[in-house]
């Protein structure tokens, strides 16, 4: 491919080459791209993302420019193809949001926010949903290590909010 | 270590989005006081929480009216171990607790007036699949 390469480097001083296509799932370095204020031969510093975090970033975002390609090439493909390509798609951001604990997730999460990709923040968002659907709220506080900072008061009203009467 | 407590709200709210039923939110706001202030109190307005399926939906035609209720499993300690319970939200009346009832004992036959009090903090709720009733409303109007 002959499409121009960008570098990034993470807050722990990775750096790492990406194609300019893919990096413009990220809003701001899209933006900055517009804007020319990426110098080809200098990194993007991303003072917010650790190394192992931006790597995962640049994971989706090398899977998803590829996608994005081939909606544009294929325009006339038949409702079969179109459901099978998003079967793939959605079978890999499955394996990908499967390979990472939950505090990965957290971390992934506050980095598509910050470098504003708006459909790895759905994914992340979805998925972190989904992972504390059936757990009780202690088990969610101890796999996010959250702190129950509650007052006497407020444990009575969610107790009050956790009654069902069951008739 | 990553503290989510501190996620940012606009991102709180977005996690929250994504929930379905009203076991979910519950629980969602029983976590922390920054997780409870995203998600409004559910008591009074169920209805602009604009979250899916967290009591029966209904669909309404001109003469039939389609109706989509969730089931929950609930799995709770009791003092012989674990037990396991069927169960769908049934609307609230205000200042009531929620109600679940059995959806195996649903003719109004079985109803019991010692209703029993139920804690989701301290249960496993697992959402099943749903289940839809139909109904007739004027076979022959107009």
């Amino acid at each position: 491919m002959s499409s121009n390469m960008i570098m990034l480097k993470s807050s722990d001083g990775a750096s790492f080459e990406i194609e300019e296509a893919a990096a413009r799932k990220s809003k701001i370095i899209a933006n900055m791209i517009e804007v020319e204020c990426v110098d080809e031969d200098k990194a993007i510093p991303l003072q917010n993302v650790t190394g192992n975090i931006l790597a995962l970033v640049i994971e989706y975002c090398n899977k998803h420019i590829v996608d994005d390609d081939d909606d544009v090439a294929t325009e006339e493909a038949s409702e079969e193809e179109e459901e099978a390509k998003k079967k793939k798609v959605d079978d890999w951001e499955a394996e990908f949001m499967n390979s990472m604990s939950l505090e990965t997730m957290f971390e992934l999460l506050l980095a598509a926010n910050y470098l504003n990709i708006k459909s790895l923040i759905d994914l992340v968002c979805q998925t972190i949903a989904n992972n504390i659907k059936d757990k009780t709220p202690e088990e969610v506080r101890k796999i996010f290590s959250i702190e129950n900072d509650f007052t006497p008061e407020e444990e009575e009203e969610i107790r009050k909010e956790n009654a069902w009467a069951f008739g | 270590m990553a503290d989510s407590s501190k996620l940012p709200t606009e991102l709180l709210k977005l996690i929250s989005g994504r929930l379905e039923t009203s076991f979910e939110i519950v629980n969602f706001r029983s976590m922390c006081s920054s997780w409870r202030s995203v998600v409004p109190d559910m008591s009074d307005n169920f209805h602009q929480l604009g979250m899916k399926s967290h009591i029966p939906s209904t669909f309404n035609d001109d003469d039939c009216t389609l109706k989509k209720i969730p089931i929950f499993l609930l799995r709770f300690n009791t003092s012989f171990g674990f037990d396991n319970l069927l169960a769908e939200i049934r609307k609230r009346e205000s200042g009531k607790p929620m109600l679940m009832s059995s959806p195996l004992s649903r003719d109004g036959i079985t109803y019991r007036r010692d209703t029993k009090l139920f804690n989701s903090l301290t249960s496993q709720i697992i959402p099943f699949e749903h289940y839809y009733e139909v109904g007739i409303c004027n076979p022959i109007n107009q």
